[in-house]
């Protein structure tokens, strides 16, 4: 199964890459991709511990999955807006019956449901079903009907059915899409820091934002559910030729040191063509600094 | 999950609507996974595959449950309006009415569009598009993903996620507005007047600054031994304390009305969004000055670079907020004097509210006035000694603002605060009954107010 990347372009920009089906989300999460749910969970509103879709997923994993043919992208290009209006206007009417089926479909199965579970409570109750024929019940079924209609439950669905039109009108074409990937990588990050995502990727690492811990990632052992982060890692540095400033090196190892991690330094070692070197991997070097609290 | 229903099986669909039911019968948190003690690392045994499926399972179950949505008695339909790019409501109704949105002469509300995205993410509101043409009725629902691509750029998606952090927290977040300022309307105005005297004042302290330098310069050289004749320990400080230049933080009202500089789009660091804390009393026409004042940062784009020492000064000239160093946070009779709405006193818009003759019995009972006011005897306040006063002065500063910082979904705010080392007389032991330096900003605020 190939997972579906939304990449919804805005005003010359792409924005960040987001994921909205839990079932692409599991299979991702078996990937050691875990990227970071953004939206608010509607069971519990009031917290920020637990999230819900979308999952929005830095750009370097959006192309590691891409690269590595996990992954196909559902790009709109900006503003959304605009083709959503123009959309609107040839097949507005078709939309709206098929949003109408679906409701009417939804609301079917619930009232089935509904009159199963209350059939079920009657019977538990001992209660009798009042036929149909009875008479003098009937003004009182039809208030309870209306209490039922009432209580029809009506989603506000995650995954879009107006998108997937308009993506298909704008075209698949493989160089467009490995230029709205440029783009992407361009404008929140670089290739050399892909390289290094992409070196501890293959090593196995489950690989998050680092900020927190004054980083560009932090890398776990296994799934982030489960395991302490071991890596703090740095922006790529060609520490050969860039100077690699001390109280830097001394406030990243003070504290990767004091939450019992590494600090570690890596860059690719030979200055290559970008696109050449996404397909191999052994031209990255890392070293890693730990404060030793000597003496 | 938004498959469409016939492509489903039904005894599938009925489990989920089940599994509604028990989430809204049951307090919603206990079906929440718990997060547990982790790992060091994967060491290949059974029991830590099964902790790793048990995690996993509780959280795809809880992503599974989460359907958004309302029933259709307390469903509210917003529509979103592609040339405003925000959302009406027509038939407004929820708690949400209390702080978000604007409503129009028609009573329909106006929600901007990271309201709108926040509330139908939640399941407050039904997402609809909105459609010109009137001859065809039914309504285009919108989904999520829908919503997500409606986002203009990088920012305004950040900006989302920022605001509604803040607001799953319980705060109540707006847009931060010109039209709410501590400051009289002459003051923000861009009178080319008071832009020129304000200009003239800068460049007036800076000489101050300079002067005091250049005298120490020529005071402090090898002669002043000669000159000088220090007679206690005090004064040898004093005249070090002369030698350091220190930049002058505003500390009172009168010093905030001479730094002050409404902010324009062209900086590159603004404060996005005004800050309350929750207050059942909120007024949404009439608010009080916000609490907090966030700015937003996004760390990886590279078209956003972090705020330099100048953009930060700006961001401080600009800042316009329940300032806790020139009053408490009670005292409301000093904040409704000093908070202007739309250019007028808000203690004056309450006024008029309460004497229209259609609102008496309402402003009346929402008038929590006089508990406040016996908060504002001084006596009553919690004194701490101004010796831990003085070591909190640093540490929290005086004007400050939230630096919200998004890192590829996650957010962490950094508060940057002006702190004061220079006019913090450490060494100096106030003699008894002469506390100059905690009172001395006070008494400087309340004659403005008077």
């Amino acid at each position: 199964m190939s997972v579906c990347i939304t990449l919804v372009g805005g005003a010359g920009t792409i924005l960040a890459p987001l994921v909205f089906d839990v079932e692409a989300i599991k299979k991702l999460r078996t990937l050691g991709i875990c990227g970071i749910l953004t939206g608010t969970l509607p069971s519990a509103t009031q917290q920020n511990v637990f999230l819900s879709v979308p999952l929005r997923l830095m750009p370097e994993e959006a192309m590691w999955l891409y690269i590595n043919g996990h992954a196909h992208f559902k790009a709109l290009p900006g503003p959304t807006a605009t083709a959503v209006e123009r959309l609107l206007e040839e097949e507005s009417e078709e939309i709206c019956k098929a949003a109408e089926e679906r409701l009417q479909q939804s609301f079917k199965l619930q009232r089935e449901y509904k009159l199963e579970q209350h059939r079920k409570k009657l019977e538990q109750l001992g209660i009798n079903q009042p036929s149909k024929e009875d008479h003098p019940d009937s003004a009182r079924q039809s208030k309870e009907t209306k209490l039922m209609e009432a209580s029809l439950f009506i989603e506000t669905p995650t995954m879009s059915t107006i998108l997937t039109k308009i993506n298909d009108k704008f075209g698949d074409e493989q160089a467009k899409i490995d230029r709205l990937l440029c783009i992407l990588v361009a404008q929140f990050s670089n290739w050399d820091n892909y390289l290094l995502f992409q070196a501890l990727k293959n090593e196995g690492y489950v690989l998050s934002p680092g900020a927190r811990f004054g980083g560009k990632y932090i890398a776990y052992p296994g799934d982030p559910l489960r395991f302490h982060s071991h890596l703090v890692i740095r922006d790529a540095l060609h520490y050969k030729n860039e100077p690699l400033d001390f109280l830097e090196l001394a406030a990243g190892a003070r504290l990767g040191t004091t939450v019992k991690k590494l600090w570690v330094i890596g860059a690719p070692t030979r200055e290559s063509d970008a696109h050449d070197s996404a397909k191999t991997q052994d031209n990255v070097s890392f070293y890693s600094v730990e404060w030793a609290g000597f003496g | 999950m938004s498959l469409p229903a016939n492509d489903l099986e039904e005894d599938e669909v009925m489990q989920d609507w089940s599994s509604i039911a028990k989430l809204a019968n049951d307090s919603p948190l206990a079906a929440l996974p718990r997060r547990g003690e982790k790992d060091y690392e994967p060491d290949g045994t059974d029991l830590q595959e099964l902790l790793l499926y048990r995690a996993r399972d509780a959280m795809y179950s809880t992503l599974e449950q989460g359907v958004r949505g309302a029933v259709v008695k307390s469903r509210v339909v917003a529509y979103y309006d592609p040339q405003s790019h925000s959302a009406v409501v027509p038939k407004p109704r929820g708690n949400f009415l209390q702080t978000m949105g604007e409503s129009d002469a028609q009573g329909a509300l106006w929600l901007e569009f990271f309201e709108f995205m926040y509330l139908a993410e939640r399941g407050t509101v039904t997402p609809c598009w909105k459609r010109h043409d009137d001859n065809n009725d039914g309504d285009i629902p919108l989904s999520i993903e829908d919503m997500y691509a409606l986002f203009k750029d990088q920012q305004e998606m950040d900006n989302f996620a920022i605001y509604s952090q803040l607001k799953r927290l319980g705060f109540i977040v707006q847009l931060a507005s010109p039209a709410l300022s501590l400051y009289p309307p002459g003051l923000a105005a861009s009178s080319p007047v008071r832009t020129a005297s304000n200009a003239l004042h800068r460049v007036l302290s800076t000489v101050s600054h300079y002067r005091m330098t250049l005298f120490n310069g020529f005071m402090y050289n090898q002669w002043s031994w000669y000159v000088r004749r220090y007679t206690s320990s005090p004064q040898i400080y004093e005249s070090l304390n002369k030698l350091i230049q220190c930049a002058a933080v505003p500390h009172t009202a009168h010093q905030l009305y001479n730094d002050y500089s409404p902010q324009d789009s062209s900086q590159s660091l603004n404060i996005t969004f005004n800050v309350w804390k929750p207050n059942p009393a909120f007024k949404k026409k009439l608010p009080e000055l916000p609490d907090f004042q966030v700015a937003t940062y996004n760390k990886n784009s590279t078209q956003q670079s972090f705020p330099t020492y100048k953009e930060l000064q700006a961001v401080f000239r600009s800042l316009d907020y329940k300032f806790s160093f020139l009053a408490r946070d009670s005292d409301t009779e000093f904040w409704d004097n000093n908070t202007y709405i739309d250019g007028e006193l808000r203690s004056a818009k309450l006024e008029a509210l309460q004497s229209n003759p259609r609102n008496k019995g309402k402003a009346k009972a929402s008038k929590p006035a006089p508990p406040a006011k016996k908060m504002k005897g001084k006596k009553k306040q919690r004194t701490v000694s101004p010796q831990v006063e003085q070591m909190r002065r640093p540490k929290n500063g005086y004007r400050s603002f939230l630096l919200a910082v998004m890192d590829n979904g996650i957010i962490s705010f950094a508060k940057i605060s002006e702190a004061d080392f220079g006019s913090e007389d450490v060494w100096y032991k106030p003699a008894p009954g002469q506390k100059n330096n905690t009172a001395k900003p006070q008494r400087q605020t309340s004659k403005i107010a008077a």
